[in-house]
């Protein structure tokens, strides 16, 4: 049977660099040399009399923390950080050109069923701009879902994606393109059973009114990750606001 | 033991100085610095290695990967051309340094 203490330094050390890989400073190159390293430091210890696991403790310790090889790292490797900053920015823009995507398609689909029963162009803009934002605010809502952990199929899933970038971003890529073919469809739709000047004030109404409302929601969003993300920080918050002094 | 400012100014005159003395890899960098200073000289282990990275992009020194005996690559560093010149600047300074400070304490100067 397998002796579940037994310490495997070949494992210890690829976990060691698992967590250092999270590090967007860190090469391969770089993370080869460290574990190179740590072999040197660990078979220099154990010829001083220490076990392999506990040379192991002792090397990885010398080696520095992790959050300090990041920052000592990222002062030689900006271009790595800067590239991985870059990437996630861009990535969000696609999430959010396919998150808009999809409100247009649901909203010009509820457009063009409405079209059927009222043809006042100002309504109508105003449906679509609720609807637009509603699923804007729905697709937040399960991102939110998602980072929390709360659909935990769905994450596991898209860690799993964002493990292998370039599949993630063909996916996204695609997906964009496929709901803004669709979403075309739906302004075809609307064009059919509308004269054009209803059309034309329906879209003005809805894309401002809706662009407005995206803007509104996304600020929303981002003032809601500039906050600390402990538990504690309402209470403080609270706290503050009951100090008398603070009136 | 050195300050931190000390060790972060010194870093570069030592590594320039042990690889004048050969090729070699990080570990047995550190190593050396141990031994020769009598655990004086205390280096952050990880720390050496951006150091390292940015003396090779700056065309001081140069990396190869290389098997070592327990079948592992390791990386080894070499000196070249421009480190050789900006070791002998680095002398120059510290040597500079060392010959003034030595007068103002009148002590003799220990080469060894």
């Amino acid at each position: 049977m397998e002796d579940p203490t037994a310490f495997d330094l070949n494992e210890a050390i690829r976990r060691w660099q698992q967590n250092l890989a999270a590090s967007p400073a860190v090469c391969a190159d770089n993370l080869e040399e460290l574990a190179s390293h740590l072999r040197a430091s660990v078979q220099r210890l154990k010829a001083i009399g220490l076990s392999e696991a506990e040379a192991f403790l002792v090397a990885s310790r010398r080696l520095g923390a992790v959050d300090e090889l990041d920052r000592e790292f990222s002062k030689v490797n900006r271009g790595l950080v800067w590239r991985a900053r870059a990437f996630w920015m861009l990535a969000g823009m696609l999430v959010y050109l396919g998150a808009s995507d999809l409100s247009d398609l649901t909203c010009n689909a509820i457009m063009a069923l409405c079209s059927h029963f009222l043809a006042n162009g100002f309504v109508l803009g105003w449906i679509g701009a609720a609807s637009w934002v509603s699923v804007i605010v729905l697709a937040a809502f399960l991102f939110h879902l998602v980072a929390a952990g709360r659909l935990i199929g769905i994450t596991s899933a898209t860690a799993r994606l964002l493990q292998r970038r370039k599949t993630a971003v063909a996916v996204l890529f695609c997906g964009a393109v496929a709901l803004r073919a669709v979403a075309a469809g739906g302004v075809m739709l609307l064009a059919r059973n509308l004269p054009p000047t209803t059309i034309s004030q329906t879209f003005l109404v809805r894309n401002y009114s809706g662009a407005i409302g995206g803007l509104a929601v996304l600020m929303v969003i981002l003032v809601a990750l500039t906050r600390p993300a402990s538990g504690t920080n309402k209470t403080a918050i609270n706290e503050q606001a009951d100090r008398p002094g603070n009136r | 033991m050195l300050s931190k400012e000390l060790v972060a100014a010194s870093t570069t005159p030592l590594v320039l100085s042990i690889l004048g003395e050969g090729e070699n890899y990080g570990y047995a960098l550190i190593q050396r610095v141990n031994e020769l200073s009598s655990g004086q000289v205390q280096w952050s282990e990880g720390m050496l290695y951006p150091v390292l990275h940015w003396m090779e992009r700056e065309g001081l020194i140069e990396s190869e990967w290389r098997e070592a005996e327990s079948g592992h690559r390791r990386k080894y560093y070499r000196l070249r051309q421009e480190g050789r010149k900006a070791l002998h600047a680095e002398k120059e300074q510290w040597m500079a340094v060392h010959t003034t400070l030595t007068k103002l304490w009148k002590t003799q100067p220990r080469l060894t």
